[in-house]
């Protein structure tokens, strides 16, 4: 489906909006621990005090899951940008020369089962917020690799590289001056996507408890820990359930809108 | 006059069969040498080796000489120093020769960054400087112009602005006017044959344009199946070409001292 650009964009700034907005509040003014225990008001109902009601330890659960998305969203950024930084270092290299041992690496990430590599992170890390960021980050760097690979390829076919060549410049020199900004768009969007799918692992990661331990709390965890009220407290299960939705859809939409305005000012730039 | 650029018997080995053969020639400063022959002759590959932009798995052999330095078996790393700032270079296709994303004056710069030490003001200065002598400024094109707001001339311009930033000693020129119409063609080639006369730039010109070879060239080398077939002077290998290739072409064009009615099957056909 083709949308305009801006409404890609704006959609995808609404909806982590809504989630971000007062995640980043709360965790500015409450810090990014679970909110404290109050058996007194267990099951609590919706009211002004507790605006999505109270959870099996009276616990209010906006913001429990709020600063659960806080969290999610903090492991998410760090573990993409390590993957980017790191791929994109990667990919250069093995754009630029045969690296048959950086894209075999990059297979072999891509052949392994993600739970089984965050498994082996979490036994020999035990379960911490480092295991887990190491994990997602691991997801994400060999589809990182290849596409910095690819991109930087098609970049150092195009006659400016040779133009540069002669004016004088060398490869790294090139890397930095011409092929990197020409590929950060694409990086860009793909950063923005990945991170879509990083939440995504983190809430799995939580979900099986190889995710960051608690007390921080954490959408997987958070989902985990009310699935056995479904029936009787449905509200427990959905709310976690729904923040996840509309975090991964709102960066999977910005990531759209992303790609389809630097598509256009690409199509405007080149000949 | 001493000679500025020597080549001898230089010749290119791709994977699987020779593209250029014992090929030789000097050029002295402040003269232009013009290179012609047919398409798939090796004048493209000639001018890829003397700048050292072989692709892989091509290999030269033979000797290449800027004054006394040996360029051969150079390191990229020397070559980075020599290119640029001894040797410029400017080839066909303006379009695509100018990264979409970064502004012509920045690109222009660019050479002045990798080759001086002058500091911002000075190369800004210089990066002005340059784009008027190649007429950019006066047809209104700004140093923050991106590559897509300009026509094919005036990329071709930014192209020859970046290749003589450093007054070059060389200028190696592939077919660099084909693309132009015929009023920007003579406005370029008037601007390097000005550079030729008062800063004794040597260039190496390409062309499979005999008029523009005849009108402005020192001395001619004739190119047929990556070898040499002939060199001389202009006015000798237009007015008396010895070799029956450098005849058949010189009949084909409006520009050989006799021109005879011929198939072009026998341009091709003629012996070596």
């Amino acid at each position: 489906m083709t949308t305009h650009p801006n409404r890609a964009l704006r959609a995808g700034g609404i909806l982590l909006g809504i989630v971000l907005l007062p995640a980043t509040l709360i965790a500015l003014f409450d810090g990014d621990q679970a909110p404290p225990i109050d058996v007194m008001h267990r099951y609590a109902p919706l009211s002004l005090l507790h605006p999505l009601g109270t959870d099996p330890f009276g616990r209010d659960i906006m913001v429990h899951v709020l600063t659960g998305a806080f969290n999610s969203v903090t492991i998410a950024t760090i573990s993409v940008c390590l993957a980017t930084i790191v791929g994109t270092v990667l990919g250069l290299i093995a754009a630029a020369r045969p690296a048959r041992a950086i894209l075999g690496l990059a297979d072999l990430g891509l052949a392994f089962p993600p739970v089984l590599i965050a498994a082996l992170l979490v036994t020999a890390l035990g379960a911490s917020a480092i295991g887990e960021i190491l994990a997602i980050a691991l997801f994400g760097l060999p589809a990182q690799i290849r596409i910095t690979r690819q991109a930087a390829r098609s970049i150092l076919i195009q006659d400016y590289i040779a133009a540069s060549r002669l004016a004088g410049r060398g490869p790294v020199s090139i890397m930095r001056r011409h092929v990197l900004p020409n590929i950060l768009p694409l990086l860009t969007v793909q950063a923005t996507s990945s991170l879509a799918l990083a939440i995504l692992s983190d809430a799995g990661l939580s979900y099986l408890g190889l995710g960051a331990p608690p007390p921080r709390p954490d959408l997987g965890r958070a989902l985990a820990s009310y699935q056995i009220h479904i029936f009787d407290h449905s509200l427990l299960v959905a709310i976690p359930g729904l923040t996840i939705m509309l975090l991964v859809l709102g960066f999977n939409m910005l990531g759209d809108g992303l790609r389809d305005a630097l598509d256009a000012l690409h199509e405007e730039r080149t000949p | 006059m001493s000679s500025l650029f020597h080549v001898r018997n230089l010749s290119v080995q791709s994977a699987d069969r020779p593209i250029l053969n014992d090929v030789s020639f000097t050029l002295e400063p402040g003269k232009i040498l013009a290179i012609t022959g047919e398409s798939g002759s090796g004048k493209s590959t000639l001018a890829l080796s003397l700048m050292g932009l072989l692709p892989p798995g091509f290999q030269a052999h033979g000797s290449i000489r800027l004054e006394e330095t040996e360029l051969l078996a150079r390191s990229e790393q020397d070559w980075c120093r020599i290119r640029g700032k001894r040797l410029g270079m400017v080839f066909q296709e303006p379009m695509t020769a100018l990264n979409p994303t970064r502004r012509i004056g920045a690109q222009i710069a660019d050479t002045f960054r990798l080759h001086t030490t002058l500091s911002r003001h000075d190369i800004r200065t210089e990066t002005r400087t340059l784009m008027e002598q190649v007429g950019l400024s006066e047809s209104g094109v700004s140093e923050r112009a991106y590559p897509h707001q300009l026509s094919g001339g005036q990329r071709q311009r930014v192209l020859l602005a970046m290749a003589l930033a450093c007054q070059p000693d060389l200028l190696i020129a592939d077919e660099f006017t084909t693309a132009l119409d015929v009023r920007t063609q003579a406005a370029m080639m008037a601007l390097v044959t000005r550079r030729c006369e008062t800063q004794g730039m040597a260039v190496l010109m390409i062309s499979h344009d005999l008029g523009l070879v005849r009108r402005h060239a020192d001395h001619v080398l004739v190119m047929k199946d990556g070898a040499c077939v002939e060199q001389g002077t202009t006015a000798s290998v237009f007015d008396a070409p010895q070799h029956p290739y450098t005849q058949a072409l010189l009949a084909m064009s409006l520009h050989g001292a006799s021109r005879t009615p011929l198939t072009p099957l026998s341009v091709f056909t003629a012996p070596s």
